[in-house]
């Protein structure tokens, strides 16, 4: 069901607020886990996990569940759909492998903050815990991917996607 | 980011970018079962005590 244009562009606004604000999230929590990676002084380590735990889990879960959500109303409400151009199936499965790959290292992320707050953990423990940095880039380039995707709109349907435009020729061309 | 206000395009066949696309994602597939069976530590585990 197509939304009226006045309901699409409140939708879209909610969507592209929510889609950018998860790429910068994801900038910032990068900023903490280069730290992480890279930072000798313990304090400032503690410092690093704790921040990315709450970036993780208050901003950026949030963001994505909430950009995956609106992205799906954005496109079923549109002409666009959801399954019949390239470009929109595989901003969704990316996004969703994106989300996916998120929910599963927030445990990580949290489990990494457990040990920060610790006092009893020790200075050389800290250091030894490493980063999520794989995570943190390969998730960014995706969201890039995605919004490069979003922004370009590559030619291409679907053979579902193509059935349905045949079938919407038929019924206009009596 | 689906922009509400553009018109679809007709096109047929699976374009070469999708193709592109798909191969790229089947390597990168196939580079992190090969790491996973070749025992490369992932997760927390990696960096544990």
């Amino acid at each position: 069901m197509l939304m009226s244009p006045g309901l699409r562009k409140l939708v879209f606004a909610v969507h592209l607020t929510l889609s950018v604000g998860w790429v910068g999230a994801v900038a910032a929590y990068l900023a903490l886990d280069i730290t992480a990676a890279t930072e000798g002084n313990a304090q400032t380590l503690r410092t690093a996990y704790l921040g990315m735990d709450r970036i993780a889990r208050y901003v950026i879960v949030p963001l994505a569940l909430a950009s995956l959500l609106t992205g799906v109303i954005v496109s079923l409400g549109t002409k666009w759909g959801l399954f019949r151009h390239y470009w929109v199936l595989i901003s969704l499965l990316l996004t969703t492998v994106a989300a996916a790959v998120l929910l599963s290292e927030t445990r990580t992320i949290s489990l990494y903050a457990n040990v920060a707050a610790d006092p009893a953990t020790s200075d050389h423990h800290l250091r030894a815990l490493g980063s999520t940095l794989p995570h943190s880039i390969g998730g960014i380039v995706v969201l890039v991917v995605i919004l490069v995707l979003n922004v370009y709109k590559p030619k291409g349907m679907t053979r579902y996607g193509q059935r349905k435009e045949r079938e919407r020729s038929t019924v206009l061309t009596p | 980011m689906t922009e509400p206000g553009s018109e679809p395009e007709r096109t047929t066949g699976m374009p070469r970018w999708v193709k592109v696309f798909l191969i790229v994602a089947f390597l990168l597939v196939v580079a992190f079962v090969v790491t996973k069976l070749a025992g490369v530590e992932h997760g927390p585990g990696l960096h544990g005590p």
